[in-house]
């Protein structure tokens, strides 16, 4: 029943609450729950030192990122190493007990020279691209954003950007027409396990449009049209549950539940013209009825998953 | 089982929800044209007298209008001269009622109308009701009568007058 500035502003602001949840996402992925980005970066136990060194530069990175393979000793291990000594004395002092002084100058990291802020810059460059190209493809995370597409009553067909922020509810917003006018809808669907069973609450609308020829078409070439059927729009409210098939890049999905329309009906008085009066009685209905149903809804639909 | 139970909840809901339809009109005018008062025999020039009228609103009469089963109010009662009548000055009093010959509640005073004596001459007596009173038990009747009860310095012929009532109420259809 608002305007539609009203419908825009509300569709903006699950945009944006819903950006602000990826976003907090994205986050959690770098720093995990139980990791702090102090945690997670390699400043302990030697934090200026490290800095120093170049490799406290560096803190979203896990350890085991940062790693080189022909080193034994850990990343923490070159922290202190950098801390306790300038750049040519770091490898005879912190590798294990059997590396020799010209083991250390073959092994990346452990010379003096590489470790200096030149040469540690670029190869800490190819290790956060490693770093972030291995959690970018990380087969736990899910497509966020997609497309969904559905059909049913009262919805008609809607095309809908969804949003998946967590496995566990999706939000959706978009716009689609019921052969009669175009319309909007948004909603929220739960997931409590991901998949399968769902719970959908959805808000939609459709303005005002004429159903005479979708009336025709359903009645057949007897029925000559009605004036109440010239001005047809309404708001709706779907309360579905339903099953939801797929979890990652496809999703289908069929809801089914109660759904609550409202409207006005117009031109009630001249499709009653001549109806509701004998003789000497006159009915008029001077202000245009709103009207409320409340029945079962079905949709069907699928969502692609592209990002 | 989880997914069949939800399933089957789902379905069920979908299935014995029902549906129902529930229009609300919030203005709805009902108009009797031509309706006949008969007239008072006068014993003196300044006599005062009253005589009843009244019509009766069928289902065939209003048709869709007799759909409004509940909060149904009458908000404003206009009773408008026609015919050979200019004015209806001359009326003092009217009272308003409505009943249904079939219901045993008896009828519903729905206004009292007694004229200013500085009020301007008018062809029109037209009183909103500040408060008004539901009628759809009377209103859901088959028949429903409204009676006028009229006072004043009142024509010795027959006369006739429009009575329009407005009325808001709700239809409701379940399935």
């Amino acid at each position: 029943m608002g305007s539609s500035a009203q419908k825009i502003a509300l569709v903006g602001s699950l945009l944006a609450a819903l950006v602000a949840a990826q976003n907090a996402r994205a986050s959690e992925q770098l720093y995990p729950a139980d990791q702090t980005p102090s945690d997670a970066g390699v400043d302990d136990p030697a934090p200026q030192a490290a800095s120093d060194a170049g490799v406290g530069q560096m803190p979203d990175l896990a350890p085991a990122d940062l790693r080189v393979p022909q080193v034994d000793a850990g990343l923490a291990d070159i922290g202190d190493a950098t801390a306790q000594s300038d750049a040519g004395e770091l490898a005879a002092s912190t590798l294990r007990p059997e590396a020799t002084h010209r083991e250390a100058q073959e092994i990346p990291f452990a010379r003096g020279a590489d470790v200096g802020p030149g040469a540690k810059s670029s190869r800490q460059g190819e290790d956060m691209s490693v770093a972030a190209t291995a959690a970018s493809a990380s087969p736990k995370r899910l497509p966020i954003f997609g497309v969904m597409a559905d059909v049913g009553v009262p919805d008609g067909l809607n095309v809908s950007l969804a949003i998946r922020p967590r496995k566990w509810v999706r939000f959706c917003g978009g716009g689609g027409t019921n052969s009669i006018s175009y319309g909007w809808r948004t909603g929220i669907t739960l997931l409590p396990f991901g998949q399968g069973p769902s719970a959908s609450l959805e808000y939609g609308g459709y303005q005002d449009g004429d159903a005479n020829a979708l009336a025709k078409k359903l009645m057949g070439g007897g029925f000559n049209g009605s004036p109440v059927l010239e001005r047809v729009g309404y708001q709706y409210l779907n309360a579905h549950l339903g099953l939801d098939f797929g979890s990652r890049r496809f999703v289908f999905f069929i809801h089914g539940g109660v759904s609550v329309l409202r409207g006005q009906i117009h031109n009630l008085d001249a499709a009653l013209a001549g109806a509701g009066a004998t003789g000497t009685t006159e009915v008029l209905v001077r202000q245009d009825p709103n009207a409320k149903a409340v029945g079962p809804s079905v949709k069907l639909g699928f969502i692609g998953y592209v990002w | 089982m989880k997914l069949r139970l939800l399933s089957a909840v789902s379905v069920l809901a979908a299935l014995f929800s029902g549906c129902s339809f529930e229009a609300d009109l919030s203005d709805v005018q009902i108009t009797q044209r031509g309706l006949i008062v008969p007239g008072v025999p006068q014993t003196t020039p300044t006599s005062l007298s009253s005589t009843p009228t009244f019509f009766s609103l069928s289902s065939s009469d209003v048709a869709w209008a007799k759909g409004m089963k509940t909060d149904v109010l009458i908000h404003r009662v206009q009773i408008a001269a026609s015919g050979s009548l200019s004015t209806l000055d001359f009326i003092d009093c009217v009272h308003v009622t409505v009943a249904a010959p079939s219901s045993s509640e008896g009828a519903i005073p729905i206004m009292d109308y007694e004229r200013n004596e500085e009020a301007p001459s008018s062809s029109v007596i037209d009183v909103n009701i500040p408060a008004p009173v539901d009628i759809a038990t009377v209103w859901s009747a088959d028949e429903t009568v409204i009676e006028l009860q009229l006072a004043g310095q009142l024509p010795q012929q027959d006369w006739t007058v429009d009575v329009t009532l407005n009325l808001s109420g709700k239809i409701t259809y379940k399935f």
